[in-house]
């Protein structure tokens, strides 16, 4: 630290800064998320211009393992070359265009270090790319936040045969993270993760494993009856473009609706790993997973806000550029930007698209059984890939080239315009109407309710 | 519901079940003394674990609950004892009740807890309330959890309609999307298909899956040891999970002579099968017991159960489930 000239304060980071606190800012599974998105990077770097098909990623591969007494993550997607490898251990990216017109999404340069701190006591990174092979080493005493070193010593070893990849291996991990490594939760929530935030990439053929166990996508698929003039279940759809981002909004049914009894049981027991709601993809990425909130346009534009209800409507929202700058991501790379003007395009769109399906849940409230009749004529459609009825069947958007889709809902039979009744009585009252009612004192409340108010309607219409 | 062929009443399995659990507490119990244990549990309207549990082990410290004060006031008549606790709780209140109903016997006290969920809707929230007791839980305890474990409940009944008309590829990723959609990340990642037979041990890799996620939030490592995994069928398919929190001044140490049911796996679950058998049968098999299955089975000349292959499995079934079989005599009180 340069203390001689007495008019100068040394304004530079400690590396308790970045190895103790930086750390603290990332959740532990997102810091392996990091790291499964370098390997990513990698593929689209090896890919360049090749990419193509429908699986442009099949054959590449990540491999976690993932114990309580190590951690290490293998892939085969070209390793680190010589010009990013500078910048690669840097503290921060200088360059943030040095991937030019890749998709990657790797601005910031933070995230394996930041891995690495957060999980090791000692590490190394092993890179083979074709411009030559590697190692890093990343010491207890170069990771001892009261050490003020920051050179790191590299050991180059020219051409190996082998696969080109990365291999970072953590040969001995901070306690806590021992610990939450040993814990069968913790992976299991890493694995569903994994297959959320990477589904599409996996979907394109990109394979993931951890601990020896492959994993499969999770992917969004809606219900689409097909294309005719004649109404059905069919979703939104839209696709537009803001300055150099291709952007794709798809809202609709996942699933046929939800009974009130389940209803009032997702009331009771909120489900942390609820499917409804809005997600959005970053060059294929995940960055918002199942969104029910402000953010994507529930409560805002005449559209209401989430309830168990709307618990069958999901949309996701793609944006696609070569220009990593230009896409609403914050540093996290598992964030959205949400007050860039990019999203706000697609935000209007996702809120028309949840507007026409919210008021279809509402139109057969009460009445979903008849609803769902109308699922059995419709099947399950992949949205990334499988859904194009914007540009098949879509209309311009004034004053854009964008062009969308609004789908013909169908109409309950009864028009009338319906209300919820609804009350609260004591369990016990309820055993003993519906005992009175139907011989049996287990009838589900809103049975009970229904029976009364239809009994006393015949009675009211003598 | 009916109890299939079996006479429902009596529900053999479930005793068999229960004699099963409460052989376990004898095994486990010795060392701190009856004591210092607080059995805790849903009573039913008669008290029948309480009665059994007092009677068996010793265990005085009791507490039942129920949501109906109607069952509650039935509770209060049946108790064994007059220290017997019986309260209006509802289960989702358990957990941060418990220190308060430990401390109304003994502060120090290790607690027995068995949440009986034996409805099917719901399987999420009974989850979520497992994870709440079993994280205040200490080195020790011992929590039982029985599940609703009838495969139609998935897949409504078999119907070939459902599966496909939900676009799936088969019942059993039906099933599994099915159970995902009640239990979300209760549900292993990689598990994609729950096949014929597989829903019981979906259920109990559910509830390793909620008392590691207690033991993350515990905020003190607590491991739970699974030491009894059970499912039977009476008349809607159950499973049943038995785990004690260990720790080095608290471990799981029974003779393996005389407890064979450790489970291998959270997998590993013992099928409680047991035959209708008459008072001279029971008493013929216990005559031949050191033949092997098919010669006794060629011995009687006669099925226990359907066909030749299931009358085998029911006399290896008497065989291991013996010493807990019910005996069950009408006598006039």
């Amino acid at each position: 630290m340069p203390d001689t000239d007495p008019d100068l304060l040394f304004g530079g980071p400690t590396k308790r800064f970045f190895v103790s606190m930086l750390t603290r800012d990332i959740e532990l599974a997102d810091a392996i998320l990091d790291l499964v998105d370098n390997c990513i990077d990698g593929a689209m770097r090896t890919l360049a211009d090749s990419s193509s098909g429908a699986e442009p990623f099949k054959g590449f591969k990540a491999h976690l393992t993932v114990l309580p007494d190590r951690f290490e993550i293998s892939d085969n997607c070209g390793g680190i070359p010589a010009d990013f490898i500078d910048e690669a251990f840097q503290l921060g990216r200088p360059n943030i265009k040095k991937d030019g017109d890749l998709p990657t999404v790797g601005m910031y340069g933070i995230g394996m270090k930041r891995a690495i701190f957060k999980m090791g006591k000692s590490a190394s990174v092993y890179s083979n790319s074709k411009d030559g092979a590697f190692t890093v080493h990343y010491t207890d005493s170069w990771l001892d936040p009261e050490n003020s070193e920051w050179d790191l010593p590299i050991r180059r070893m020219g051409t190996d045969k082998g696969d080109e990849g990365v291999r970072i291996e953590i040969p001995t991990l901070r306690d806590e993270i021992s610990s939450r490594f040993a814990n069968e939760s913790f992976i299991n929530d890493l694995k569903g993760s994994i297959q959320d935030h990477f589904g599409y990439l996996m979907q394109k053929g990109f394979e993931v494993s951890v601990n020896g166990v492959d994993l499969t996508p999770n992917t969004l698929t809606l219900h689409n009856a097909a294309h005719s003039n004649d109404s059905g279940i069919r979703s939104y759809d839209y696709h537009g473009s803001h300055e150099d981002v291709d952007i794709r909004v798809t809202v609709g049914f996942f699933r046929p609706l939800v009974q009130e009894v389940e209803i009032d049981q997702e009331t009771n027991a909120p489900s942390g790993s609820e499917v409804a709601g809005i997600s959005v993809v970053c060059n294929d990425r995940v960055i918002l997973l199942n969104d029910r909130t402000f953010k994507t346009g529930w409560g805002d534009a005449g559209v209401p806000r989430y309830h168990p209800q709307f618990r069958a409507i999901a949309g996701l929202i793609e944006f696609n550029s070569n220009n990593a700058e230009k896409l609403p991501i914050s540093t996290t790379k598992r964030d959205l930007d949400a007050g860039s003007d990019v999203y706000y395009v697609a935000r209007k769109a996702v809120t028309e698209g949840l507007k026409i399906f919210t008021s279809f849940t509402n139109r057969f409230k009460g009445n979903e059984e008849e609803a769902n009749r109308y699922f059995s004529k419709s099947a399950r459609a992949v949205v990334k890939g499988g859904i194009s009825l914007a540009e098949e069947h879509g209309i311009r958007v004034r004053g854009t080239t964008a062009r969308k889709y609004v789908p013909v809902l169908p109409e309950p039979s009864n028009k009338a315009v319906r209300r919820r009744i609804s009350f609260i009585k004591p369990a016990d009252e309820v055993a003993a109407v519906s005992q009175y009612l139907f011989d049996d004192s287990g009838q589900k409340p809103a049975i009970v309710g229904a029976e009364c108010f239809e009994r006393l309607l015949n009675e009211a219409k003598k | 519901m009916s109890g299939s062929s079996l006479p429902y009443r009596l529900r053999p399995n479930k005793f068999i079940d229960r004699e099963l659990f409460v052989d376990l507490i004898n095994h486990l119990i010795p060392q701190r003394g009856a004591s210092n244990y607080v059995y805790i549990s849903m009573g039913g309207q008669h008290l029948i674990d309480h009665s059994i549990v007092y009677r068996r082990t010793g265990i005085s410290n009791l507490y039942s609950f129920d949501i109906s004060s109607e069952t509650v006031k039935r509770q209060q008549f049946n108790r064994p004892l007059d220290t017997v606790i019986c309260e209006r709780l509802e289960s989702t209140h358990l957990a941060g009740s418990l220190d308060r109903i430990t401390s109304s016997f003994h502060e120090d006290a290790n607690v027995i807890v068995w949440l009986d969920y034996t409805e099917p809707g719901g399987r999420l929230q009974q989850l979520q309330e497992t994870v709440a007791v079993a994280k205040r839980l200490q080195p020790g305890d011992v929590l039982r959890v029985t599940f609703n474990a009838n495969a139609g409940t998935l897949d409504e009944g078999g119907d070939t309609a459902a599966w496909k008309g939900a676009g799936a590829v088969g019942p059993g990723p039906y099933r599994c999307d099915r159970l995902r959609e009640q239990v979300g990340d209760y549900l292993p990642a990689e598990l994609k298909s729950i096949g014929d037979g597989e829903f019981p041990s979906a259920l109990t890799r559910a509830v390793s899956l909620a008392l590691s996620r207690a033991s993350l939030e515990s905020g003190s490592g607590l491991a739970f040891k699974p030491v009894l995994l059970t499912t039977y069928k009476d008349g809607q398919r159950m499973v049943t999970a038995t785990v004690i929190v260990i720790d080095d001044e608290h471990p799981f140490r029974v003779d393996s002579q005389t407890w064979c049911f450790l489970p291998a796996s959270w997998t590993n679950i013992l099928e409680i099968t047991a035959p209708d058998l008459s008072a001279r049968e029971r008493h013929k098999l216990d005559q031949e017991l050191s033949k092997s299955p098919q010669d006794i089975h060629d011995e009687l000349g006669f099925n226990l159960d359907a066909g030749q292959k299931r009358s085998i499995q029911a006399i290896e079934s008497y065989r291991k489930f013996r010493r807990f079989y019910p005996s069950f005599h009408h006598t006039e009180a």
